[in-house]
């Protein structure tokens, strides 16, 4: 009687915890890992020295730069898209915030990506929200509700060559970028694959509008000067993301 | 018989265990939902389904509003420049000053009724009461602390992370969990029950000149308050107005926000509760006096662009001497001695 009590319940204990589990079907998904190259000119960027120089002629540096990349879309060979609804908050300082990964993008042919700079509308009104939104990330504003959606603080060097900070805090909804970049057909087919995608930081500086440094250099989206700056910086940010490769 | 129970009860444990297996996260904790005491006058408070209220989620986020961990130097919390005695405003503090002795820009806002309200700050910039939270937090000028030192506070902290876990579930105090807890005391700081509602009750009287003031409070042709300080209730359309007090603006109010023109000098309409005990007056505490507000609106107003058309359209000096000391009478009995007094809105 023991034995059999002992086989119902352990056959009770299997049969039960299975069924939790989703159903393991042949992969159809590939796991994939898409990583932000941050840049300038084609050089990785090195946090501290005065080591870039933008459009404008201006010595820059960076000590600190961090973005967020939204609601990633991929675009199939078909035309149709998937948004992954992700948040992801690119830090150059961390190898771990260089980038995200989608752990479950159908298999087949793509041709290109689509996603936001910066947090959605719907999404940037709170900041009562957790994982990459969690307002610990000091990407947030203490007077304005709302996420900083591109900082870059460091140092330039103004006409007469003195050091100044520079200190560029960039969001609000009219801030807000859609990228869209275009490839060579690329195919996922069940096995992890990484995609590179490039920022150039010298791109946000340039094209059409030019920053200069000695004119902007602390902006903090909250003044009517800011206003413009946004509009520029916006505009500029359109060809700031390139695809590099796929792997 | 025997046999079979323990059969039946060993069946119901593999069944109960493994079912759990299923969930994730934290086991749920047990909570005591609260039911908010409103005062018969006031509407229905919405509360977030996101942050139900809880007795223990209150109790927490009272804790926090009154404890100087919150700030960069552990010597400020909320509860330092937003005092009960004074409907939680900063006493007869123009500009409180921060834990590094820097003084503010503007006036401690009351906090009262603040689930009725959609924005935070004088100029709305905090979209919700939870969003608000953090900002005096990491206001350099204010609290002055990180959120990711504040969270490593408290999570070594030797009683928050098992108050946080009962409340939270969870094994790290995130800030998130912080701003939640604040928001759910804050919105128990109910204000209903002052001489002006005792009387819409039937159980207090006013005197005649406060019945007079009344009177003036709610006239077009003299004080006009209604318009925007709506009378009863709230007090307040909590809508952002721009009320003549600059023509040149050294505090664009609003326009910070929504970095819209029209915006300009425009700030929050606050709650005229306990008006007697908030001073000093407007976004930047400029009025010591309940009469010096009084004069503004009577005839000090400025004819500022943007000036809110309420104010751009009444005639300088229509209230008499008697019609501002009455209105003033009016005002003091909106004071309400139980809200100021209620330990339950004290320090713990």
């Amino acid at each position: 009687m023991r034995t059999i009590k002992f086989v119902l319940v352990s056959l009770l204990v299997v049969l039960l915890i299975p069924s939790c589990k989703k159903k393991d079907d042949a992969p159809a998904v590939s796991k994939l890992n898409v990583q932000f190259s941050n840049e300038v000119d084609g050089k990785p960027i090195v946090l501290g020295p005065i080591a870039y120089t933008n459009a404008s002629g201006n010595p820059y540096g960076v000590d600190l730069l961090k973005y967020y990349i939204s609601n990633f879309t991929l675009v199939k060979a078909d035309g149709s898209e998937q948004n992954y609804k992700n948040y992801a908050l690119i830090d150059a300082s961390d190898t771990s915030k260089f980038g995200f990964s989608l752990d479950t993008v159908a298999n087949g042919d793509y041709i290109g990506v689509k996603f936001l700079l910066g947090i959605d509308s719907a999404h940037n009104h709170t900041i009562n929200q957790t994982g990459a939104l969690d307002p610990m990330n000091a990407m947030i504003w203490s007077w304005n509700t709302g996420y900083i959606f591109f900082k870059h603080e460091g140092n330039y060097k103004n006409t007469t060559g003195d050091t100044k900070p520079l200190v560029f805090h960039y969001g609000t909804d009219a801030a807000l970028v859609h990228i869209s970049l275009s490839f060579p057909t690329i195919h996922l087919s069940g096995k992890d694959a990484l995609m590179h995608l490039k920022f150039n930081l010298n791109n946000a500086y340039t094209t059409p509008a030019n920053i200069d440094f000695n004119v902007d250099n602390f902006r903090q989206s909250s003044t009517m000067a800011d206003a413009n700056w946004i509009e520029n910086m916006h505009d500029n940010f359109a060809d700031a993301f390139s695809f590099a490769s796929f792997e | 018989m025997k046999k079979g129970l323990s059969f039946l009860l060993a069946f119901t444990c593999v069944l109960v265990i493994s079912l759990n297996a299923c969930k994730t996260g934290d086991n749920a904790p047990t909570l005591t939902p609260y039911t908010l005491e409103i005062p018969s006058g006031l509407p229905a408070m919405g509360i977030p389904t996101d942050n139900p209220l809880t007795v223990e989620g209150i109790a927490l986020g009272r804790k926090l509003f009154y404890d100087p961990i919150l700030s960069g130097n552990n010597t400020q919390s909320c509860g330092g420049c937003h005092r009960q005695a004074f409907a939680f405003t900063d006493s007869n503090t123009q500009f409180s000053t921060g834990i590094d002795h820097l003084p503010g820009v503007r006036n401690a806002m009351s906090l009262v009724n603040l689930g009725y309200q959609k924005k935070f700050f004088w100029d709305g910039g905090a979209a919700d009461l939870e969003s608000q939270v953090v900002g005096p937090i990491q206001n350099p000028i204010e609290m002055h602390e990180d959120l990711g030192d504040m969270v490593k506070k408290l999570n070594a902290h030797a009683e928050y992370p098992a108050l946080f876990k009962q409340v939270f579930g969870g094994s790290t105090i995130t800030s998130v969990m912080v701003m939640d807890a604040i928001a759910q005391f804050e919105r128990t700081l109910i204000s209903g029950n002052s001489k002006y509602d005792q009387y819409l009750r039937g159980s207090a009287t006013l005197t005649a000149e406060e019945l007079r003031g009344m009177d003036v409070y709610q006239q077009e042709s003299k004080g006009d308050c209604t318009h925007c300080h709506s009378l009863g209730s709230t007090f307040s359309d909590f809508a952002f107005r721009n009320n003549g007090v600059d023509s040149i603006y050294s505090d664009a109010g609003r326009y910070r926000i929504t970095l819209l023109g029209t915006d300009s000098g425009k700030f929050k309409t606050p709650s005229l509760r306990n008006i007697a005990v908030t001073a000093p007056y407007m976004h930047d505490g400029r009025f010591k006096t309940l009469g010096e507000c009084v004069d503004h609106y009577n005839t000090g107003f400025h004819y500022a662009k943007y000036l809110d058309p309420n104010i751009a359209n009444k005639i300088k000096g229509r209230m008499s001497a008697q019609d501002k000391s009455d209105l003033i009478a009016f005002l003091n009995t909106l004071t309400d001695y139980e809200f100021l007094q209620n330990p339950k809105f004290g320090k713990p």
